[in-house]
């Protein structure tokens, strides 16, 4: 479980992004909808730990993320869009360290770089990697051990049909072992069959959206709608 | 990781401290001076040495080891981080300490005791660096003076 208590956010001086959020993730996939900028990515990195609230908590299994820094964030996972891996690591050595932050074996290193499809690119360094290989990357670290809690942004995003699927099959065994998942995508068809629920952020505010199914009806109606004019200029 | 990206750099961004160390060697050898006159020299030399050459690591190793937002989503504690950078940047500085015990002993002890507090400032301030005109160096520099 993830929760979000009387949560605020802003960027430096800037516009607070969420005020006052209060939110509960339960296990299962939950997917973080809505349009740009209205704060999606900056749910997931403070569910991540990546930035820090401003006021209120995040926890992760009742533990606070900024309190208990290291035993909160073992059982977490994060993916993001744009990964900013360090420059002079190499692919071998960042799994490696995550295995060894995870205190997990590390013979599940090269399983984790063999799901991602990068074990020949482990001895390269990240200067040397496109950003669809960086993003392959983090998603093998994201592979070592049994993360309960999985943060995906946009985790299909530049990547073929063969790696879609793999990843959609983690993502099932994971909802199968009661993890939360919680994913950013605008490509939400792969996602509606398996998500138990959705979430945007409107207001600075989460909302979670309830029943799913109708948010994807509306979707597709949406994208009928948009393709009828076209189909009549034909 | 800091020690790839910086390479022997780490040497010879801490050998800018000798400057400082050199001059007071100059100054001791030209001038007749009281122990005390020449204890409170040295001090000064190894202090000025000592913070040279903190910032002399820290600015490069912010500029080639960039900021890591993804690392902080590792179950690892940002004092943890800290720590191994200041520990980088307190193992050449320490070397200076012991070149300025062999002007005078008496001045090295002070300077040993504050080697980890320049560190830890050096080590805080490449993570403001980003958001800083004056860099990694800059803080502790500044701070110093």
């Amino acid at each position: 479980m993830i929760r979000f208590d009387d949560v605020a956010f802003a960027y430096g001086e800037g516009a607070p992004v969420l005020a006052g959020a209060t939110l509960d993730i339960p296990p299962g996939l939950t997917l973080l909808l809505g349009p740009n900028g209205c704060g999606k990515s900056t749910l997931l990195k403070l569910a991540a730990g990546v930035e820090k609230p401003d006021r209120g908590r995040v926890e992760v299994d009742g533990l606070d993320l900024w309190m208990e820094e290291a035993k909160a964030r073992r059982s977490l996972a994060y993916v993001p869009e744009h990964p900013d891996l360090t420059p002079y690591a190499t692919i071998g050595e960042i799994v490696t360290l995550v295995a060894r932050l995870r205190g997990e074996p590390l013979d599940g290193v090269d399983r984790a770089l063999d799901f991602a499809g990068v074990r020949a690119l482990a001895g390269h360094s990240v200067r040397e990697l496109s950003m669809g290989q960086r993003r392959r990357a983090v998603l093998a670290c994201a592979r070592v051990g049994t993360p309960r809690h999985v943060l995906l942004d946009e985790p299909l995003e530049a990547m073929d049909r063969l790696a879609r699927e793999d990843v959609l099959a983690w993502i099932d065994d994971l909802v199968g072992c009661e993890s939360v998942v919680l994913v950013v995508s605008h490509d939400i068809e792969p996602f509606a069959a398996r998500a138990a629920r959705a979430i945007t952020v409107r207001a600075q505010r989460p909302v979670v959206l309830d029943p799913l199914p109708a948010i994807l009806a509306e979707r597709r109606s949406r994208l009928e709608e948009m393709a009828r004019p076209a189909s009549g200029l034909a | 990781m800091a020690w790839r990206a910086l390479g022997t750099r780490v040497f010879t961004a801490a050998w800018g401290g000798l400057l400082p160390l050199g001059a007071v060697a100059l100054f001791l050898a030209n001038n007749t001076l009281t122990a005390l006159q020449a204890g409170l020299a040295v001090r000064l030399g190894g202090g000025a040495a000592l913070v040279l050459a903190c910032a002399n690591i820290a600015e490069p190793l912010a500029a080639r080891r960039p900021a890591w937002p993804w690392s902080r989503s590792l179950p690892w504690s940002a004092a943890r981080r800290v720590i191994f950078d200041a520990c980088l940047i307190a193992v050449p500085a320490l070397a200076l300490v012991a070149i300025t015990a062999r002007l005078d002993s008496g001045a090295a002890l002070p300077l040993a005791a504050i080697v980890p507090l320049v560190a830890f400032r050096s080590a805080g301030a490449m993570r403001r660096a980003p958001e800083r005109g004056m860099g990694a160096a800059g803080d502790p520099l500044s701070w110093s003076a």
